[in-house]
């Protein structure tokens, strides 16, 4: 209190002197400290279940605005796994198998597929299947598409256990594997496993010209504004007739400020918005004209480490900074506490096939023991940097700054642009970084392309690998068809990574999407709101 | 009238009212009449008070940087009478101690400016001719570019801290004192007592720093007035866009910045660096606009 008298008693003798002199009187503003008092939620979150049936009343010609975070990257799928990428052009182009709101697989080119062995796989595509420009879709475009994912670097591990993929006949086709891969169905719907048609790749390969996509997806590109808009229309000649799309078009708007998106949906500007900042919670929850929806997810956010930095090769450090944070405050901040926190090095969200949170019960908040890890390791401290390029990272990455001081790490927080994310990882530019991993439900998904050699240069951002780690990957994906042995396989491995540490992963945030109360709909899976093309009022 | 007459009783003393003003108190005194530069000055005073008594007002470590997550987005009450921030910190403890960044680096950056951009200037305008030529027309390339983008590429090529972010500013000011210094020079070396030290033989950098210089004195000050306000802009800009005081230092810029999320609930977050940066920036004008038209009233 005492501090403030000092303040108070200069700024009245300041006051005075104005008033005294006659001239214009300062005057302050008043805060509105009275907004918070909407805590008695009018309507709360509801759970996005997915649409069963529709109301024939429905009005399925509405044009619907979407609002996001960042921009669209590429139409070229096999250019980027960024999610502000993945869910726009995912509504351009089919996949053999489409996404469920666990990442799994469900069939949508695919009109039926066998095991031929333990290795070989057959997938008969659906005939019939029209291009946006009017051609039919073969065998040969769906081989020729897939071959060059197995080429490009987004997929990485994926496709690693695939060996050839080959055209059978026009409809049917045959991929073969290295041994057993339970999980082909759920690689392919990857995005960079997206169909374009071959005589619209082939062009767009020689040209690098991406800007005027073709697909056999439910909607036909129309136009993009770059940092600004992408607008697409249904494209009435969708194989599915019974899948088709619930709205006329798709307007995809780039509004970077949290606030900003939600307002926009509150001003009716929008219809959805799907990257909703959880500042705004109270007050949308009090609002009668609006509907958050809310799902479980599987986006872990974590703080990763280049291991292959002099700094944290030694693993002692990279225990002791997983002692020094402390996730729960890191969850407040990053998501004004809307989440579940996770004490795991391996990415595994809670749900996941096998996660174990806490492997071992090893970590926890603990700058004293941080302290005694760092000091035998023999490391007093280092300089290094934390890199970022999310407001909400931003934050995080602040108060990372403040618990990594403890242990006499001084890192500045530096901001990118997502863009120029992955390459800052590939120049070994990024020695610290926190950002958000979305996991599939089978960590044979993720796993490889995080932590082995196959992934560098794709997601595996720590640049970690261990021969005994891969070893344990490839049991896990080879012992069986079936969850259970498989699951105790996972155990062993997220045992190994919290020794290891490759990096600490923090929370899972929950999963929301804010809209308009009249849409419906709305669906979000386990990492984003999903299946905009149902969307209708 | 006998009252008068009673006043002065010593010869001294009735003479002391004829006695020219100093010229010093002469402008003073102008100064004084214009109200709305007064207050600039209290203000701006009032600012410089607050920024040197910061310790006093608040502690650097415990309540500017120190974040304390259970206590974040309160709400204004007697402890935090401008809320807290988004990590829980004091805002009006960082307003504070943000006030002493922006004026030391302001003013730095500024007296950078004016030592590299017044040599220039004042050589060019000394001398004329081919030296003038050539060291005005490479500031003029340097003029071209906004200040805020050449403070940028400088940030950017050198990395972003506290020395080089002020290196940054003061250069992107150079050409902007090098005209001004100059221009008065200029006005200043024809004048006949530079003749006359010319005359008993003194030497140019004699000249140039006990007779010209200081006779340009009027011009400069009211200058580095300005441009220090426009110097804290700057900051606050670059801080905005995160190329200028990293975190957790408090400057009012990156509060602006990282706070902008809360702005709906928690208007102090933003409102309170904001008015900071305007009613600082406010001052400084209001001073250098009253102290150009005190020094020079033929301007007015």
């Amino acid at each position: 209190m005492k501090k403030h008298v000092v303040f108070i008693s200069l700024f009245l003798v300041l006051i005075m002197m104005a008033t005294m002199l006659g001239g214009c009187g300062g005057s302050s503003k008043k805060p509105d400290a009275g907004a918070k008092s909407a805590a008695t939620a009018k309507n709360p979150p509801k759970i996005a279940e997915p649409t069963k049936t529709v109301d024939p009343k429905a009005n399925l010609n509405a044009d619907i605005t979407i609002v996001q975070q960042l921009d669209m990257v590429s139409f070229d799928p096999i250019a980027t796994s960024d999610l502000s990428n993945r869910y726009i052009i995912t509504n351009i182009y089919s996949y053999l198998f489409a996404q469920d709101r666990y990442l799994n697989s469900t069939p949508e080119l695919a009109k039926s597929y066998k095991r031929l062995n333990d290795s070989t796989w057959q997938f008969e595509i659906h005939k019939g299947v029209k291009t946006h420009d009017g051609k039919e879709l073969t065998a040969d475009d769906v081989v020729y598409s897939l071959q060059r994912t197995q080429k490009g670097t987004a997929i990485g591990a994926l496709f690693k256990p695939v060996d050839k993929i080959s055209k059978v006949d026009d409809y049917t086709i045959q991929i073969t594997t290295f041994g057993p891969y339970p999980a082909l169905p759920t690689a392919l719907t990857h995005v960079s496993c997206g169909i374009v048609p071959k005589h619209y790749l082939e062009k767009a390969e020689a040209s690098k010209d991406w800007s005027n996509p073709i697909g056999t997806g439910r909607y036909k590109f129309k136009s993009r504004i770059i940092g600004d808009s992408v607008v697409m229309e249904r494209f009435d000649g969708y194989f599915n007739k019974d899948d088709k799309a619930l709205n006329k078009s798709l307007t995809f708007k780039i509004i970077p400020e949290g606030s900003g998106r939600t307002i926009a949906v509150e001003t009716k500007k929008a219809d959805l918005n799907v990257v909703f900042d959880t500042v705004d919670y109270d007050r949308v929850v009090g609002n009668a004209n609006l509907q958050l929806w809310q799902h479980p997810s599987q986006l872990v956010w974590h703080l990763g480490y280049d291991n292959t930095n002099p700094n944290f090769k030694n693993k002692l450090v990279r225990q002791a900074i997983n002692f020094a944070v402390d996730r729960k405050a890191l969850m407040e901040v990053g998501h004004n506490g809307h989440g579940t926190v996770v004490f795991n090095n391996a990415t595994f969200a809670p749900t996941c096939l096998g996660a174990v949170n806490n492997p071992g019960n090893k970590y926890s908040y603990d700058p004293e023991k941080a302290k005694a890890l760092m000091k035998q390791a023999g490391v007093s401290g280092f300089d290094t940097e934390i890199i970022v390029f999310r407001d909400e990272a931003e934050r995080m990455a602040v108060l990372v700054q403040s618990y990594l001081k403890v242990i006499g790490i001084n890192a500045t927080v530096k901001r990118i642009e997502n863009a120029v994310f992955a390459q800052t990882i590939q120049a070994h530019k990024a020695p610290m970084f926190i950002t958000s991993w979305g996991c599939y439900w089978d960590p044979d998904m993720f796993l490889a392309r995080r932590f082995t050699k196959a992934g560098i240069g794709g997601v595996n951002r720590v640049w970690y690998q261990n021969p005994e780690l891969d070893v344990m990957i490839d049991k896990a994906r080879t012992i069986s068809f079936d969850d259970k042995p498989r699951a105790e396989v996972y155990g062993q491995i997220q045992n190994f990574l919290a020794e290891e540490a490759p990096e600490a992963d923090l929370y899972v945030n929950n999963m929301y999407a804010l809209a308009n109360k009249d849409l419906k709909g709305v669906e979000i899976n386990v990492e984003m709101p999903h299946n905009y093309y149902k969307l209708h009022y | 009238m006998d009252e008068t007459v009673k006043k002065y009783t010593t010869r001294k003393e009735f003479f002391k009212q004829y006695k020219k003003k100093s010229r010093l108190q002469e402008t003073w005194n102008r100064f004084l009449r214009n109200k709305t530069a007064v207050l600039g000055l209290f203000i701006f005073v009032f600012i410089m008070v607050v920024a040197a008594a910061a310790p006093l007002i608040a502690n650097y470590d415990d309540e500017a940087i120190k974040i304390n997550v259970p206590a974040r987005l309160k709400g204004p009450s007697a402890e935090h009478i401008f809320d807290t921030d988004e990590m829980g910190r004091d805002i009006l403890a960082r307003i504070v101690h943000g006030a002493q960044i922006s004026l030391v680096v302001g003013f730095s950056a500024v007296a950078l400016a004016l030592f590299i951009g017044g040599a220039f200037g004042a050589i060019a305008g000394y001398y004329g001719g081919k030296t003038d030529e050539i060291i005005m027309r490479c500031m003029d390339v340097f003029l071209c570019l906004p200040d805020v983008l050449l403070a940028l590429a400088i940030v950017a090529a050198f990395g972003t801290n506290l020395v080089n972010m002020t290196v940054a500013i003061g250069l992107s000011f150079t050409p902007k004192f090098s005209r001004v210094v100059r221009s008065a020079v200029m006005t200043v070396r024809g004048i006949e007592y530079v003749e006359a030290a010319r005359a008993i033989g003194s030497t140019n950098a004699h000249i140039i720093t006990n007779h010209v210089l200081i006779n340009c004195f009027g011009p400069i000050v009211v200058q580095v007035t300005l441009y220090v306000a426009s110097a804290i802009l700057t900051i606050s800009a670059l801080s905005f866009i995160g190329l200028g005081i990293q975190a957790p230092i408090p400057e009012w810029g990156n509060m602006l910045a990282s706070g902008r999320a809360y702005m709906r609930d928690h208007a102090y977050i933003v409102v309170a660096p904001g008015l900071a940066i305007f009613v600082t920036i406010l001052s400084l004008n209001l001073l250098g606009d009253g102290l150009r038209d005190a020094l020079d009233p033929r301007l007015k």
